[in-house]
């Protein structure tokens, strides 16, 4: 038995332990310092080169980097194949996710939720290369075999590639808060005369909405931040459009094409890969902060 | 009252409504099955197709074959010697090579010299099977069946080779990356997946459970604390691109990492740093406080506690987030597409210095066989798919069982 | 506090006999089954209408299960079996072409802890008759309900406020109000005042004797003074099986027998 003079004695082990934790801790501060400097110096330079400028960036409607004659930097186009591709996976996922999520919270036996949540958790580990081969390479022919339009690579297979890609976490979200409302309010509503689709779509839903609308803004953030479907199946050609027949560049598209093309680094069109890139982190950072302060401000509180 | 041969407690007019109410409900429970439904057909059909392309019927003309053929404008008049010429070319020494029994090995398994015997009248010769075989016409499993014995008369008329070539097969397996799909490998991108990993499982266990323990058993709650959390919680919604941004800057550029793997692996740790903090937090807080007054109770400190209690008995939730949380580092392409990963190199990482060694992985292999132009790749690419994914369903499959053999209720 | 075993053969002991023609609801010899243990051992009785009845016993001897055997609440639990029969108004609620969502909508259930949804008051109210598209005056239906339920003073001004806003005891009175709404003859409560303080109690009593003109009420209570004030007949139950039921004032002041007898007197929990 140890004294207790001795457990009060300071001890170097135990400090030398703390700091090293705390070291550990302070390195995800350091990662998104890092983030923020990285992304911020190079776009700090792209706005400052006088070939770019500032207004053209948030107001310009072509994104032409590498036309030396016709150099244009509106990040308008971009950001449309963003929305559009972003848009039908969210059609697509939206309800594949919340439908599956009722199936699995009330309507399924524990010996099925057993069954089909790794089945989730598998589409949900397929890398997204893979997904986007089987955009282009599978989906892609069977929808231009019967719509007729559509290019060889375009915004609808990626999209609804992204879509399944975005069920797993539509679906676990909503799950968790669906099985977060008290059996209680099942009971009454059962009790009540209502049928079992009555008491899911009538009181299991409407108290579960808010952490369904975080898991369809989180969903929405990973659309807009994935980058190999695109990049595979919706093209590399930037496009002020909303036909979703139509390739597309995103985003996050240009950033890879940037950065596998043979860019003079410090010049605009490599510059611009930084300043797309902070574009890309703010939003997503921001529908994030927005997902949680849904959580937490419209969740019910039982007690 | 009492009415005995009534069975409904209900108006006629209830009672049909009643039943539209139900329909109504069968349907909508019906439709919630169909997204399961869908999923699971999405993911049969993604390794069918696979399957499906990866072993394809193929016509080769063999252009490359004959005897006494040049091999870089060198006559080849026997094989020893055209395993020489074959070494000069990829800047090996020849006689270094073949006289170490290992290296002789090593170098037969990958050369494209072939022996063929007297036969059918034709002299000895040495075939050297050199790149330049040209598929002229390659199907996909299915669909080469269906045509094939009308693709075998096509093939023989034009004097083509006609078979079924698995892409995927031993020899994938221990082919390292070519610029030729039919010599394709995928040696270079396993072994590449494989450093990286190691070192990713390393680096983000050990900052992972670190910063979990922290915030669990040591953060006070205070400000810091709260930052660390929203800190965590926005580094987890971070596009893996970005991350990609953040290597691709500071260790490749600033720090002068290069594109080595070491860059690859810290990338990757960053990345994925998140979700094992946030599992690993998850299994301390499931540890009962009870067992951490007892061992308190007995006077242990609070090291001793957390290495004799707390990590012991949060290990299995710790292990398998960590599993699954690398199951999505060797999946990831994007971020390492960023930091200049390779789709084709021709060494394999190694040596004393190996983290500082050029490298691909299995899926950038994959991202940059559909960068090459070649339409061919389209179908190694499946063979490569095919091994990713085998490789991550052994790891779910080993995180599953995990869960379920030490599954805890307390 | 001995551990009193029933004999599995134990006839209820019955202080008087109901008439069938005043029994709104007959249960005959039900048994029931959570997997494989049995919780009900063969229960019988007649409950009659416009009358409060009363379930007592101590914890876990079955008063809950038996209650929502009434309503078919029971069938929502995959592992359970039922035996026996059990009539409303002469109809057998277990037979196969009765649905039970109807049988639940016939007869109205309280729960222990308040569970209005999270909707408004008004909604709260409204849920019942929505679904069985009531096509009159709604505004009246959910202020005449709210009446019954002595609230609407309370709640009038705030309707459209979430019913999680309101204290524990309107919650119950907003619950009992919505119960009523869908205008079913029998209301089941399983312990309706236990979360309650004392004020609120009593006003869920009062209430209980209120409603009880239009109502048949069927309570299910932890306490013996309760079942006094509010019930007009009593029912004892122990592990599973019914030991004795009658008039409240003859089981209270002469029961019949031994176990009902010590468990009046407090002499087994
Ligand atoms: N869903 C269930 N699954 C299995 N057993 C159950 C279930 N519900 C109740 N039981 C068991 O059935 C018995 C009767 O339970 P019930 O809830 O009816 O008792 P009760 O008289 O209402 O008790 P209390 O006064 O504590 O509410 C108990 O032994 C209980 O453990
Ligand atoms: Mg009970």
């Amino acid at each position: 038995m140890k004294s207790i003079g001795l457990a009060k004695k300071a001890r170097p082990q135990e400090e030398i332990v703390r700091f090293a934790l705390l070291a550990c801790a302070l390195i995800s501060i350091a990662t998104t310092i890092g983030v923020i400097y990285s992304l911020s110096v190079e776009t700090f330079q792209f706005f400052t080169h006088p070939a770019v400028s500032v207004k053209e960036f948030f107001t310009g409607r072509q994104w032409s980097p590498n036309f030396q004659n016709n150099q244009h930097f509106g990040i308008a186009p971009l950001v449309a194949g963003t929305l559009v591709i972003t848009g039908i996976a969210l059609l697509v996922g939206i309800p594949l996710g919340v439908g599956s999520a009722i199936y699995l919270s009330e309507f399924a036996s524990n010996r099925t939720r057993r069954i089909i949540m790794p089945i989730l958790e598998i589409l949900a580990g397929i890398p997204t290369v893979v997904l986007g081969f089987f955009a282009i390479f599978t989906l892609t022919p069977i929808l231009r075999s019967f719509i007729p339009g559509m290019e060889p690579t375009n915004a609808m297979s990626a999209g609804i590639i992204m879509g399944f890609m975005l069920l797993p976490t539509v679906s676990s979200i909503s799950v968790d808060s669906m099985r977060a409302v008290p059996q209680r309010l099942r009971e009454a509503a059962y009790g009540l005369g209502a049928t079992e689709a009555e008491v899911v779509m009538k009181v299991i839903v409407p108290a579960a909405l808010s952490g369904i609308v975080a898991a369809i803004i989180l969903a929405m953030s990973r659309a807009i931040g994935e980058t190999m479907i695109v990049v595979l199946a919706a093209g590399q050609k930037p496009n002020l459009s909303i036909d979703p027949r139509e390739t597309f560049q995103t985003m996050t598209a240009y950033i890879v094409s940037a950065a596998t093309g043979d860019l003079e680094p410090g010049t605009p069109p490599a510059l611009a890969l930084y300043a797309v890139g902070m574009m890309l982190f703010l939003i997503t950072l921001v529908l994030n902060i927005i997902s949680h302060y849904v959580v937490n401000r419209f969740s019910e509180k039982y007690d | 009252m009492s009415n005995l041969t009534q069975n409904t407690l209900l108006t006629p007019e209830e009672r049909k409504r009643l039943k539209a109410r139900q329909r109504t409900g069968g349907i909508l429970k019906f439709l919630t099955v169909l997204p399961i439904v869908l999923a699971i057909l999405l993911i049969l059909f993604v390794f069918l197709s696979n399957i499906n392309n990866a072993f394809v019927w193929q016509t080769i003309k063999r252009t490359g074959s004959s005897s006494g053929m040049l091999f870089d404008k060198k006559e080849v008049t026997s094989q020893e010697k055209g395993f020489e010429l074959e070494l000069e070319a990829r800047g090996d020494d020849p006689a270094e090579t073949l006289s170490d029994e290992e290296n002789r090995r090593k170098f037969l398994l990958r050369s494209r010299i072939d022996h063929l015997p007297e036969a059918n009248g034709e002299k000895d010769k040495v075939i050297v099977w050199t790149s330049r075989d040209k598929i002229v016409d390659q199907r996909p499993y299915l669909e080469g069946r269906r045509l094939k014995s009308e693709l075998a008369a096509e093939a023989a008329e034009e004097g083509y080779d006609f078979a079924l070539n698995p892409l995927l097969d031993k020899a994938f397996l221990t082919r390292n990356g070519s610029s030729r799909p039919h010599l394709a490998g995928f040696r270079t991108a396993i072994v590449g997946t494989l450093w990286v990993i190691m070192l990713v499982i390393l680096l983000s266990t050990v900052v992972g459970v670190g910063t979990a323990v922290y915030l669990e058993e040591y953060a006070p709650k205070n400000w810091f604390s709260a930052v660390l959390e929203v800190n965590l919680r926005n580094l987890a919604g971070v596009p893996s691109i970005v991350y990609g941004l953040l290597g691709a800057y500071t260790f490749v550029r600033s720090w002068q990492m290069g594109s080595s793997i070491l860059a690859a692996a810290l990338t990757l740790s960053l990345l994925i740093l998140p979700v094992v903090v946030i599992a690993s937090r998850e299994a301390i807080r499931a540890v009962p406080s009870s067992l951490r007054q007892a061992s308190y109770g007995l006077g242990a400190t609070k090291l001793q506690t957390v290495n004799n209690v707390v990590l012991p008995n949060a290990v299995t939730g710790i292990v398998t987030g960590v599993i699954l949380a690398i199951a999505r580092a060797i999946g990831e392409t994007a971020p390492l597409v960023m930091i200049g990963g390779a789709g084709f190199i021709s060494t394999i990482p190694g040596g004393w210095d190996v983290l500082f060694d050029r490298f691909s992985v299995m899926p950038l292999q994959i991202y940059s066989y559909f960068i090459v132009p070649d339409g061919n790749f389209r179908e190694v690419a499946s063979a490569g798919i095919l091994i990713l994914l085998s490789l991550l369903i052994a790891i779910y499959f080993v995180a599953f069982l995990i869960r379920l053999r030490f599954e805890r209720k307390w | 506090m001995a551990h009193v075993v029933v004999p599995e053969n134990h006839v209820t002991v019955r202080t008087d006999s109901i008439a069938p023609e005043d029994a709104i609801v007959n249960a005959e010899d039900i048994k029931l089954w959570y997997g494989d243990f049995q919780a009900l051992h063969g229960c019988s009785i007649a409950i009659p209408k416009n009358q409060v009845t009363a379930l007592i016993g101590a914890s876990g001897c079955g008063k809950s299960t038996f209650l929502k055997t009434i309503n078919r609440m029971n069938d929502l639990i995959q592992t359970v079996k039922i035996e026996g029969s059990m009539h409303y108004n002469g109809i057998d609620l277990y037979d196969k072409a009765i649905d039970p969502v109807e049988v639940r909508r016939k007869i109205g259930m309280v729960f222990q802890k308040p569970n209005p949804f999270p909707k408004s008051i008004y909604d709260n109210v409204a849920f019942g008759p929505r679904l069985n598209g009531f096509k009159g005056d709604m505004d009246a239906l959910v202020e005449k309900s709210l009446r019954s339920a002595a609230l609407w003073d309370e709640v009038e001004d705030k309707l459209k406020q979430s019913g999680l806003s309101l204290s524990g005891g309107q919650q119950q009175r907003l619950c009992i109000a919505r119960a009523m709404a869908t205008e079913p003859e029998v209301i089941l409560m399983d312990e309706p005042t236990s979360a309650l303080d004392p004020i609120a109690t009593d006003k869920i009593e009062e209430l209980i004797h209120e409603i009880k003109k239009e109502y048949t009420v069927v309570i299910v209570t932890h306490s013996m003074q309760q079942a006094g004030r509010v019930s007009d007949r009593t029912v004892f139950m122990h592990l599973g099986h019914i030991i004795e039921e009658g008039p409240t004032d003859l089981i209270f002041t002469n029961p019949q027998h031994e176990m009902t007898e010590k468990y009046i007197s407090g002499r087994f929990g």
